[in-house]
């Protein structure tokens, strides 16, 4: 299945892009995206051990299954204040 | 006391309030609100009447105090503990040049008086603790969260959890913000978010990272706006929804947020019943500076010495190339930390290694990262650039 993924603020400038198209199994997860992600940015390994991943706009867990046309977008929580 | 009627649309944790008035002085202060259904005499008594707790007199908190006084909130509290620095003008906008090295509380508070000197400002000259947490917000209809790391961010939700009370969140970091209103009793918290703190030294503080000066006004606007509808009881209160803020590319994204049934605090079977050890959960050591020199450890001034004799080792600056820019030490190679993991075969041969950046923070995890890489003989200059200013040479810019 194609997945669109939306990038955010580190992440973004980590990947040089804000925006990646990946193509995955039809089993894939939020976590497959994000593991599909760090093998193409090495950059963005860390986003599965410190962000949350969001499905359609929605907050969703790694194991919750994607399918076909999703946007997942990978949200690090940030503390400045 | 005058029992208040619920609202349609917002929850409001003003469920009674203390019988107030408004003089005509205020009734003319206010007019502009007055005037609008939305407030009238009766939003702008509650408004007065309202209790918030503002953790946090930084960033966030500058507009926060500014704003809240001035549209009539009755009783400010403000929680903090440091003193103005000139670091923090650039966006910490309650406090002024003349205020730098006095108590933010008194400048906040200074500030907040003349905007509205109708504000009674109570303060909190401590660090928020599981110890005083549940005591100070116990006194507030709710609290709105301006501090700067993850442990008070999880010890605010987690104590306005056990409370019952709303904590109207903000957060920033470099261009991007965010926005909530967590609130158990009506919606998810911060954990049905975030049940776990990223791995200590993942993300980045402001200080490590920066944060454009622009941006807290932006997201503590946000946060007054929805700390005054939920004193209102009016509009649509920003719960169960996140809003992500691009102020590079002026965008804004809403995420939707269930209550997560398995939340370890606000969840169906809370695991989390009292307020806990908020650092050791986030893996942060607040004392990290007051630590003994290990043997890995070298004060600027050894630094310094080794590099006046001439030993053969290589000095390695681990900050981003913006930080080189500003100011370096003599004689240093740059490998931004970032990259080293991916630059390590640019230091084969080399068995005489200290690394530095700013505070000591980030050299000391390139240095573990370079002894986990085999490296032999690699030392972290502790203190860093701002050490080496105070210690060796004055000239050197702290930033």
């Amino acid at each position: 299945m194609r997945v669109r993924v939306e990038l955010f603020g580190r992440a973004a400038e980590q990947a040089g892009v804000r925006t990646v198209e990946l193509d995955l199994p039809a089993n894939a997860t939020s976590a497959t995206a994000a593991e599909a992600l760090a093998e193409r940015y090495p950059r963005l390994e860390w986003l599965r051990r410190g962000s949350r991943p969001a499905r359609n706009q929605e907050y969703a867990r790694w194991e919750d299954p994607l399918a076909e046309g999703d946007e997942v977008s990978f949200i690090p929580p940030v503390s400045g204040g | 006391m005058i029992q208040l009627e619920a609202t349609d649309t917002c929850p409001s944790p003003l469920n009674v309030m203390e019988e107030v008035e408004l003089s005509n002085e205020e009734i003319l202060r206010y007019g502009r609100h007055l005037i609008m259904p939305e407030v009238g005499l009766e939003g702008q008594k509650r408004l007065k009447a309202a209790r918030v707790l503002l953790v946090g007199t930084g960033g966030l908190g500058s507009p926060l105090g500014m704003y809240l006084a001035a549209a009539g909130v009755g009783t400010l509290g403000l929680v903090d503990f440091d003193v103005v620095d000139f670091s923090n003008l650039q966006r910490q906008v309650i406090h002024g040049t003349k205020d730098v090295g006095r108590p933010k509380l008194h400048s906040a508070r200074a500030r907040i008086l003349d905007i509205n000197p109708h504000c009674n400002v109570e303060l909190y000259e401590t660090i928020l603790t599981s110890q005083n947490a549940l005591e100070i917000i116990g006194e507030y209809d709710m609290v709105i969260d301006g501090t700067d790391n993850f442990p008070t961010r999880y010890l605010v939700n987690d104590a306005c959890v056990l409370l019952g009370k709303p904590n109207v969140y903000g957060s920033i970091f470099r261009f991007t913000g965010q926005c909530s209103v967590f609130w158990a009793e009506h919606g998810p918290c911060y954990r049905c978010l975030y049940p776990e703190p990223p791995p200590p030294g993942m993300v980045p503080s402001c200080a490590e990272g920066g944060v454009l000066g622009i941006l807290p006004g932006i997201i503590g606007c946000m946060q007054a706006n929805e700390g005054v509808k939920l004193i209102l009881g009016k509009g649509e209160p920003l719960i169960g929804r996140f809003l992500l803020f691009d102020a590079m590319r002026m965008r804004f994204r809403e995420f939707k947020l269930r209550k997560d049934p398995e939340c370890p605090i606000c969840g169906e079977n809370p695991t989390v019943r009292e307020l806990i050890d908020y650092n050791e959960f986030c893996g942060v050591h607040p004392e990290a500076e007051s630590v003994p020199l290990t043997e890995f450890d070298l004060t600027p001034a050894q630094v310094a010495e080794r590099l006046q004799r001439g030993d053969p080792f290589l000095l390695l600056d681990v900050r981003n190339p913006e930080e080189w820019a500003i100011c370096r030490v003599e004689g240093a190679r740059l490998i931004p930390l970032p990259e080293l993991p991916g630059r390590l075969g640019e230091l084969e041969g080399a068995d005489d290694i200290v690394c530095y950046c700013r505070s000591g923070q980030r050299s000391g995890r390139a240095a573990e990262l370079l002894r986990a890489s085999g490296f032999r003989n690699v030392y972290n200059m502790v203190g860093g650039t701002l050490r080496w200013s105070d210690e060796v040479n004055p000239s050197m810019p702290k930033y």
